[in-house]
């Protein structure tokens, strides 16, 4: 648990008339770049607001940097730098003003930071914060985030307004200053681009729970299409092999694990061709989470059994 | 750092307000003094020219000021208060930065506190300055002691408007139910005229008196010039205490807030 | 040394890095010695974690491939291959089977694919001695 950047058990948070967060169990290990996932509502920020202490969890426990949330909540803001979604500061001082006011809370502040990412960002910090577009406004909130000497940043959709251009900068600026020194990131982002270029760990979140939660490596790794033509295709019992879609002979399978074992069973029990391809991020993202709207939340595995114990 | 921001947010309106007051409280002194004006230096009478000018300055200035000051006391803070940010939904970023709500309330709460308190001391130096300069002569010192119940009524008046702004979830709103309540509450000394038979056989045969904010401001400074009759510590008390706990029922609200 | 990495592809991007990296040596272009780039410059570069980069340069040096100083810096191994034979001709034999498996679907017969392959082996070496003749005039 102290080895985790960020814990969670079985977080549960209830809105009137809705279940934002229903259960989720989230093991963020120290030092890397997580990806959270999940499409909108998908309770993203509801689980970033209870570790922030914006928001009580109903139910469950969590921990940030092996603090407890709720009891100790003022030592894990004391670590954790954040950009919310909004990117809501105040309007009527400058972001030069606004790094007054942030750098005093923070012990670990870097003046030398600020100059460095106010530059390489093209911030305008002496025009007040109502007067910036929003692109301006998120490199604000950046900058105020990696100034701070966090041990771990947490970003809700930290591209919001900003150019491809300023997106690199701030890839190469965690990749190098933060992640490089052995801090964490923790991204909430639909920019699954952005995540799958930095990310070692991914999470999925839909519906309030983890459809997944690996290396990104390891993803890759595993996951694959496979694609098969033939007549009947029998196959024995594959719990890892998931029925996506079917077309005259031809089935198309998201499958999770030994991909290759499968479409050799696949190929001696008949199919004329069985072809295993890579999956992007993107592709695993919108099947995981399409599967999910299909059947109810709990029973993903069981079109394949249904089509396995058919034949 | 917070407390730095609170002083910016509301240094122009302070400085207004004080700029105003002095000048009221010097201008109305100088002429109130001036020979055959309303406390020009009489001869004769129960009280005779300097003591006179003092003591008709202090009730006529600083009582009525009390109004005026109760006014700027629930305006000064009020509207930017944390109230307000709910409006602007910066409390997401304030809430994350590494301080205790109680912290942030307190912090908040105080520079408001400091900034009335300079108000009202400014209102009653002014004030004393301007007599000593007019008489030339310090007749009563007692006079400065006008700020402690000045100070209560508006501390009371501004811990009410900033526990609504947290309330109401807006700066606006918490400061037009703060002034609506105070505006009502003007009327307790009518409810008390009615309740009495009830509040005599409630207090076992004491006195007690419903007072308005105001009414404590009027009869501190009053007594304080001519010291007959009861001091309002049973308001200046009572005043006191709501003036504190006003904010800590706006803790209690902060704490439990979800952004 | 200059890679390039796609991180939307399927392909690991730690295996997209070895793979270049273990290309190049094959190619002559990293000779034994050349020094790499740091972990975190190399990150920094391609945008990428340094987690990833990492990674790679470990499977590498624990190849036999790359080689790490005390002071931090990477260099190409001097002996790259230091692995028996049997280890060696396991850790190809996937990729021959790729090569077999796809030939085969692609239709073409046994003798096809191993000119392939002979021809691939065959432009490595041109590309070897080019750039050993390329040093032996610069020296």
């Amino acid at each position: 648990m102290n080895e985790l950047a960020i814990w969670s058990e079985k977080l549960v948070k209830v809105y009137p008339g809705v279940r934002a967060v229903d259960g989720l169990s989230l093991n963020v290990p120290r030092g890397v770049a997580y990806g959270f996932l999940g499409r909108n509502g998908a309770g993203k920020t509801s689980t970033i607001r209870m570790l922030l202490g914006l928001a009580k969890p109903t139910e469950g426990r969590g921990t940030v940097l092996g603090f407890s949330v709720g009891r100790e909540q003022v030592a894990i803001l004391e670590r954790t730098a954040y950009v919310s979604e909004s990117k809501a500061l105040y309007g009527n001082l400058t972001p030069r003003e606004l790094v007054r006011f942030t750098r005093g809370f923070y012990p670990k502040w870097s003046d030398q930071a600020v100059r460095k990412y106010s530059q390489l960002l093209e911030i305008p910090m002496d025009r007040p914060f109502a007067k910036l577009s929003q692109g301006n406004r998120t490199k604000v909130c950046l900058l105020l985030a990696l100034s701070q000497g966090a041990d771990l940043l947490v970003f809700d959709e930290p591209a919001t307004g900003l150019d491809p251009v300023v997106v690199d900068v701030f890839l190469r600026i965690l990749v190098e200053d933060v992640v490089g020194e052995g801090r964490t990131v923790f991204i909430s982002s639909h920019q699954l681009s952005d995540v799958e270029q930095i990310a070692d760990w991914v999470g999925l979140i839909d519906h309030g729970r983890l459809l997944l939660e690996a290396r990104l490596d390891d993803i890759k790794s595993q996951f694959r299409w496979v694609t098969a033509a033939g007549t009947d295709l029998p196959q024995t019992n594959f719990p890892e092999a998931l029925l996506v879609a079917a077309e005259g002979n031809f089935h198309k399978y998201l499958v999770k694990k030994d991909a290759e074992a499968f479409a050799a069973e696949l190929s001696r029990q008949g199919a004329t061709v069985a072809e295993v391809t890579p999956m992007s991020l993107r592709e695993i993202f919108l099947a995981l989470v399409r599967m999910e709207e299909q059947c109810t939340p709990g029973n993903v595995g069981e079109i394949a059994a249904a089509v396995s114990s058919s034949f | 750092m917070y407390a730095w921001k609170c002083w910016r947010d509301s240094r122009s309106r302070f400085i207004f307000f004080l700029i105003v007051i002095l000048g009221v409280c010097v201008l109305f002194t100088i002429y109130a003094a001036r020979p055959g004006g309303p406390a020009g230096f009489r001869r004769g009478g129960p009280l005779s020219g300097v003591a006179y000018l003092w003591s008709w300055v202090a009730t006529v200035l600083l009582q009525t000021l009390s109004p005026l000051v109760v006014l700027f006391a629930a305006l000064v803070l009020a509207p930017s208060s944390v109230g307000q940010e709910y409006r602007e939904q910066t409390l997401g970023f304030l809430f994350t930065r590494p301080r205790s709500r109680r912290y942030l309330n307190w912090t908040f709460w105080s520079v408001g506190a400091c900034e009335i308190l300079g108000l009202v001391a400014a209102a009653v130096l002014g004030t004393f300055g301007a007599l000593i300069c007019v008489s030339r002569h310090v007749y009563a010192w007692r006079l400065l002691g006008a700020i402690l119940p000045l100070f209560v009524g508006a501390l009371a008046a501004y811990s009410l408007t900033y526990s609504l702004t947290i309330l109401a979830r807006s700066g606006e709103k918490g400061l037009s139910y703060g002034l609506g309540v105070l505006v009502v509450s003007l009327f307790l000394p009518l409810v008390e005229l009615h309740l009495s038979p009830w509040l005599w056989r409630l207090s076992h045969g004491h006195a007690l008196h419903l007072s308005s904010v105001l009414s404590l401001m009027w009869g501190g400074c009053g007594w304080v010039i001519a010291p007959e009759g009861d001091f309002p510590t049973g308001a200046l008390v009572f005043y006191g205490l709501l003036a504190l706990a006003f904010p800590l029922g706006a803790q209690a609200l902060l704490e439990r807030a979800e952004v | 040394m200059l890679l390039h990495v796609n991180p939307a592809s399927g392909v690991p991007t730690y295996l997209q890095i070895e793979t270049q990296v273990k290309h190049y040596i094959a190619a002559g272009a990293l000779v034994p010695g050349d020094a790499l780039p740091s972990v975190r410059k190399l990150a920094a570069d391609l945008r990428i974690s340094t987690n990833t980069v990492a990674r790679a340069y470990q499977d590498l040096e624990r190849d036999g491939v790359l080689r790490t100083v005390q002071g931090g810096r990477t260099y190409v191994a001097e002996n790259p291959v230091s692995f028996l034979k049997s280890e060696r001709v396991r850790r190809l034999r996937p990729y021959a089977r790729q090569i077999a498996v796809e030939g085969t679907q692609l239709r073409l017969d046994p003798r096809e694919i191993m000119e392939l392959v002979q021809q691939e082996l065959d432009a490595l070496e041109e590309v070897n001695e080019r750039t050993g003749d390329l040093e032996r005039k610069t020296r």
